[in-house]
């Protein structure tokens, strides 16, 4: 599917482009990462490519149709339940009055998919995929009962209920605890596995995203800098930002300390206008040509694609 | 060679439901020009630890027992003057977590930091403004931007500024409570290399308290790895990270992807944090241990002297 440029008018003709320009095909069966900082475009790529934002420009192609050439409800009904999302927060996406069964068996009720002699079984079946079992024990408990990785794992339950083929992941472990977020990780991959799921990964973490998916897509200021398989894009990553992001991880190996690539810092406040590279104020290397004109999107590699001119 | 040194101390938190034994009889040693990282989960203890330290602890929460000698002194048996005049901020001061949120919006970052030094040192306002100007020099920050207003800098400059109004007074050991999280991977490098360079140029010791391992082993001359209110291992970087013989300190390092080496299933350390009103017995971390034994169900461990400098507290050892 192919995504697309947005545009918030902030005041008179003043535009900050959230998204600009984004363009990516996800193959069936793969994850793709999309990484990047807070404000770099991530989540609202993601809302966009759900159809929970409207785009002031491009297509999302799912299965080759259009999405926001769909006018049919029941289409639209079908179509948001092969397309869904795992949120990140396991306090802020569960309503805190409902009880696990209520939670759980509402997506079924709106997309009417099971009958109701089935439910509790199918809610069961849901609890012990997730591994919250005994199940019976979870269905009549509320948000609070829980613990964080509890909460996460209703949060990855919830949308697999609907039986999806495409499955947005919102920074799923960032908000859960170290030793929890292996378990949930590998549950996800499981999960991907079992239902040939195909992903979009949102991370800021390089190492979960490495750890997770098979692409990595790098995001800045609303625009890819760097895409390509994810070994690769780790290991020979050609863009500044994308260097100074993959020497800034820190590796859980005393004997391998590494100094970061040093790169300008962020200066708040400022929004670079519409010219030239949207990196240029922090680049170390920025040339005349950044300045001026916007890098495109260019292969240097097997699969590998990178937006700087001095790339190539 | 020792600057700080704590003993059997125990904090606990006398809540209505019950009480909180978030530290409990906990054994650490800060070296002196070191960063010792204390490492663990949410509920591990970790800030308790730093707030007895700096004798911050509010009610209902109180420091029962233990001792923490600094400079021939048991900080512990001051008084609340004596620290607040000698020690705090003075000689040891502090990075909170999340602070860089809390800066005051109304106030010049110059100005906030240049409070502690009028306070503490006794300054005027213009004196201490030119040691603000100076310590925003010395985290990286031009120092012309003495007269900004937090809402003026970006995430990682607020935690600079933070870091600059620990070091206000000159004290000799600043605790540092989660300093890179939520911070976006590169400023937190930033903050990171910044508190290398500090430690070495200026010799500051320091305690980086994170649950991020990798941070830890980036950073950190020593390391203490807490679980559930105890000291599950502490020793030297290189022995905890590459000998580590307690068994949630294995799984621990486990459970964190990276970058480099070969890619690998990693494996979940099964069962959840354990309830502090109410801990397990014996061993706390025994209920997801996988060489429990009925020992551990029953006893708590000692911790002892597994190789030099390199403690660790596990029946099976």
């Amino acid at each position: 599917m192919r995504s697309s440029p947005r545009e918030i008018i902030l005041r008179k003709s003043h535009y900050i482009k959230a998204v600009d320009g984004v363009t990516f095909d996800i193959h069936k069966g793969e994850t793709l990462g999309l990484v990047g900082e807070s404000g770099s475009g991530k989540t609202t790529t993601a809302r966009l490519i759900l159809r929970l934002e409207v785009p002031s420009d491009g297509e999302v192609y799912f299965r080759g149709r259009d999405v926001f050439s769909i006018k049919d409800k029941n289409e639209l009904r079908e179509l948001r339940r092969k397309m869904q999302i795992i949120f990140q927060d396991p306090y802020e996406y569960l309503s805190p009055r409902k009880i696990v069964h209520q939670i759980l068996a509402e997506p079924l009720k709106l997309h009417n998919i099971v009958r109701e002699e089935e439910l509790s079984n199918r809610l069961e079946e849901a609890l012990e995929m997730v591994e919250l079992t005994p199940p019976k024990t979870f269905l009549s408990k509320y948000p609070h009962e829980l613990s964080g990785g509890q909460r996460q794992r209703i949060l990855v339950a919830r949308p697999l209920l609907l039986d999806p083929e495409f499955v947005v992941a919102d920074e799923p472990v960032s908000m859960v605890d170290v030793s929890i977020r292996i378990g949930i990780l590998n549950l996800l991959m499981r999960l991907r596995e079992k239902y040939d799921l195909t992903c979009l990964f949102i991370t800021h973490d390089l190492a979960v995203a490495r750890y997770v998916c098979n692409g990595i897509a790098v995001m800045y200021a609303g625009r890819i800098v760097e895409k390509g398989p994810a070994e690769t894009v780790i290991s020979d990553p050609v863009h500044p930002y994308c260097k100074a992001l993959v020497s800034a991880v820190p590796v859980p190996d005393p004997r391998d300390r590494t100094t970061p690539v040093a790169i300008g810092e962020v200066s708040a406040g400022t929004i670079d206008s519409s010219f030239g590279c949207r990196f240029r104020s922090r680049c170390l290397s920025a040339k005349d040509r950044c300045q001026r004109e916007e890098p495109e999107l260019r292969e240097v590699g097997k699969d590998h694609f990178v937006a700087c001119h001095l790339a190539a | 060679m020792p600057l700080l040194r704590i003993q059997d101390l125990t904090t606990h938190f006398f809540m209505k439901q019950g009480t909180v034994r978030a530290l409990d009889r906990v054994d650490l040693v800060l070296n002196a020009k070191h960063v010792l990282g204390v490492a663990g989960e949410s509920g591990c203890g970790k800030s308790t630890m730093a707030y007895s330290i700096m004798r911050l602890i509010p009610p209902p929460g109180r420091i029962i027992e233990g001792e923490i000698w600094y400079e021939d002194r048991d900080i512990l048996r001051l008084s609340d003057e004596r620290v607040r005049k000698d020690i705090r901020w003075k000689r040891i001061s502090m990075v909170f977590q999340g602070a860089m949120n809390a800066l005051n919006p109304l106030i010049t970052i110059g100005d906030q930091i240049a409070e502690p030094i009028i306070a503490h040192k006794g300054l005027d306002r213009k004196k201490a403004l030119e040691k603000a100007s100076s310590l925003l020099g010395s985290v990286g920050i031009d120092p012309a931007r003495v007269n900004n207003y937090p809402f003026e800098l970006s995430g990682g400059m607020k935690q600079r500024v933070m870091i600059a109004m620990a070091m206000a007074c000159d004290p000799e050991i600043i605790i540092a409570d989660e300093p890179t999280t939520a911070l976006d991977v590169v400023v937190a490098a930033g903050i990171m290399n910044l508190i290398k360079d500090l430690q070495k140029r200026i010799g500051l010791s320091m305690i980086l308290i994170t649950h991020d391992l990798s941070v830890i082993a980036q950073t950190c001359h020593e390391v203490v790895i807490m679980y559930a209110g105890k000291v599950a291992e502490s020793g030297d970087v290189l022995s905890v990270f590459e000998n580590s013989v307690h068994p949630y300190t294995k799984e621990l390092i486990g459970a964190f992807p990276s970058i480099k080496g070969t890619k690998r299933e990693l494996r979940a350390i099964k069962g959840n944090p354990p309830d502090l009103i109410d801990p397990p017995p014996g061993c706390r971390f025994h209920p997801r241990c996988r060489f429990t034994k009925e020992i551990c169900t029953k006893e708590e461990p000692e911790f002892k002297e597994v190789g030099k400098g390199h403690f660790a507290s596990c029946h099976l050892l």
